[in-house]
């Protein structure tokens, strides 16, 4: 007589999850084990993150050598072996098309995640899957549904114009003919470079240079980009250009897009969701309109006066952080700010006045000196 | 594999591209690479008007010898030269990044990605010397002999990347190893000479560690029946497992690979 399947009441034990179905649809079939030693299988729909890192970390060793030749004579015998600890025990998770901002001062490890998160550095500890694979795998499936962008590494010919080697990219990706001409005739409108298709890389402006690299990055339509600060260097015509383009691209493709930057604008433009990190080690991972409220609890009134007020009356309204005789800054409590801007209003020569939120240069700032 | 293909085929195009961008370098190249070659030979002819033989080469064989041995290292510089030894820079400046994001073989990547196309008029212009040395000195050489020599020299070709390559991947431990490439051009030059001059010793090291041999040695005596036919199958098999060797040892310090800071 067949004995009747009983469950282990354990979540893990019950189910195994074997595989992951690489698609943009989060999909595990797990292994459902019972007591009388047979396995059925499972898919199980879920919502799975795209990204999930768990207690990553990452080490590097060097040397230490003094400055003077006696002692670089000495370092040819003996050095002195440190480690730096980059990446400290991080986890977070990111869903399907969502855009993250990596922020962090450098030398925080922002890198080194991308860079273990794109496969091309192994861990010291911990686990992480993007699109189900384990990057340091370097699985060809994975790395055919993923783009990197470094904004100091280039990617394209020097020596050639960019359309070589977006052809070099097609054929390393195997993407057919068809989908390659789509997809170029609409990544050269969107970012306007049809024109400098055919001029040697080398001629072409940085700005130029960073379209053709994240044009090189989409040929193959990713659905994972990493994006490591891809507005370095540029002016800020072409920093917008290039904000908007990705703010588009996302929204109409659903693109994870995980996004380091120096520039809070490129974090204030094109992120909701913020992950801070400093010294390897995670500080912040939320929304950055709460990051604002958890952190700040005050904003900023610019104020410009018709005639000269003294110091003395501003003090009384709140905290002076900028004056000149005719202009303030002024930091006042949240709560307060309506009622603090509605007083100068009727009792100064007030000529303009703009309630501000804090920068979140600042904010991010204030984080990392709090937490150092 | 019809997708390495594909990949190559641009490769060898962007090197076709490259070469047009630079004209007149590529003809300058082929007017020194004549002259180099011409060079080589004068120093056979000037050993030669005081000696009938070498260790029993005769003059034509040594001609033959020195041109096979131009044919490796042009065919070398033309598929991997520029390449395998820029892999200390790439390792030290971040560069091999992107290639391990790339969903093919890093190493054929790195490895093949600038085809030297100046090389190829070089080495057009080698293969013309070669003709000229089988018909000036009547080189009687047969259909299935000249076969196996053109399988030993991609022996030699093989062999001579194996080389570079594991001496190049020391790069991912050693940082600074620049020079690492000069002493191979150096050692490698022994290949051009009848390896039967040298002490026993030094010869078992250049058809085993050292295989310089490979790249003009083994197919001229193959072809001038010194070496017996059979003597291919140790060829291709040691140019099997040295090659396995290499790329062994290149995905094994692939794994320390840390990149450079950005």
């Amino acid at each position: 007589m067949p004995r009747s399947p009983v469950l282990v009441f354990c979540p893990e034990t019950i189910f195994e999850r074997v595989e992951l179905a690489r698609d943009t649809v989060n999909f595990a079939l797990f292994r459902l084990k019972c007591s009388w030693y047979s396995t059925v299988y499972l898919p199980i729909l879920c919502l799975m993150p795209i990204i999930n890192v768990n207690h990553l970390s990452k080490t590097y060793e060097y040397y230490k050598k003094q400055a003077g030749l006696w002692n670089s004579v000495k370092s040819l015998f003996h050095r002195e072996k440190l480690f730096t600890v980059a990446v400290n025990n991080i986890s977070f998770s990111i869903e399907t098309g969502e855009m993250v901002g990596f922020l962090g001062p450098n030398g925080a490890g922002k890198t080194t995640t991308l860079k273990m998160l794109s496969g091309i550095l192994y861990p010291t500890s911990g686990e992480a899957s993007v699109l189900g694979y384990t990057p340091w795998k370097r699985q060809k499936e994975f790395q055919k549904q993923f783009a990197i962008v470094m904004g100091q590494k280039n990617q394209l010919w020097w020596d050639l114009p960019a359309m070589e080697s977006f052809i070099l990219n097609k054929e390393i990706y195997e993407v057919p003919d068809a989908q390659f001409k789509k997809t170029l005739d609409e990544l050269a409108v969107l970012l306007d470079i049809t024109e400098i298709l055919d001029v040697q890389v080398r001629k072409l402006s940085l700005g130029q240079r960073m379209k053709c690299e994240l044009v090189a990055a989409l040929l193959h339509s990713p659905k994972v980009l990493f994006l490591d600060e891809p507005t370095i260097g540029l002016d800020v015509v072409s920093q917008n250009n290039i904000r908007e383009f990705l703010k588009k691209y996302n929204r109409e493709k659903h693109v994870t897009i995980v996004l380091t930057s120096h520039y809070m604008e490129d974090v204030e433009a094109l992120c909701e969701r913020v992950i801070i990190i400093n010294y390897g080690a995670l500080m912040y991972d939320g929304g950055l309109v709460e990051l604002l409220n958890r952190y700040i609890d005050h904003k900023l009134l610019e104020v410009t006066f018709t005639e000269k007020v003294s110091a003395d009356q501003l003090k009384k309204l709140g905290k002076i952080k900028e004056r000149t005789p005719q202009r303030v800054v002024l930091e006042v409590p949240k709560s307060n700010a309506k009622h603090v801007a509605a007083s100068m209003l009727t009792q100064l020569p007030v000529d303009d006045i703009l309630i501000n939120e804090v920068p979140i240069d600042d904010v991010i700032r204030k984080i990392f000196q709090e937490k150092r | 594999m019809k997708t390495y293909w594909n990949i190559y085929t641009v490769f060898v195009q962007n090197g076709v591209s490259y070469l047009a961008q630079y004209r007149k370098d590529a003809w300058w190249n082929v007017a020194v690479n004549v002259l180099w070659v011409g060079m080589l030979f004068l120093i056979v002819e000037v050993i030669f008007s005081q000696t009938a033989t070498i260790v029993g080469w005769k003059k034509e064989e040594v001609y033959l010898l020195t041109i096979l041995w131009t044919i490796v290292s042009e065919a070398f510089v033309m598929i991997f030269g520029g390449n395998t030894q820029q892999i200390p820079h790439m390792i030290t400046d971040g560069d091999l990044d992107i290639f391990l994001t790339k969903p093919a073989n890093t190493l054929f990547l790195v490895s093949t990605r600038f085809f030297l196309f100046r090389a190829f008029y070089r080495l057009l212009a080698d293969f013309g010397i070669l003709a000229w040395i089988v018909w000036r000195f009547d080189v009687g050489v047969s259909l299935p002999h000249a076969v196996l020599a053109f399988f030993l020299v991609v022996c030699g070709i093989i062999v001579h990347f194996s080389m570079t390559l594991l001496a190049n991947t020391l790069s991912f431990w050693f940082l600074r190893i620049d020079n690492v490439n000069d002493t191979l051009v150096s050692l490698h030059t022994l290949g051009r000479y009848p390896i039967d001059v040298f002490p026993k010793t030094l010869k078992i090291l250049l058809l085993t560690a050292l295989p310089m041999a490979f790249s003009g040695y083994i197919p001229v005596a193959v072809l001038t029946g010194r070496w017996p036919w059979y003597a291919v199958g140790y060829a291709v098999c040691f140019t099997a497992a040295f090659f396995c060797l290499a790329v062994r040892f290149w995905s094994f310090a692939l794994k320390r690979y840390s990149s450079a800071s950005s």
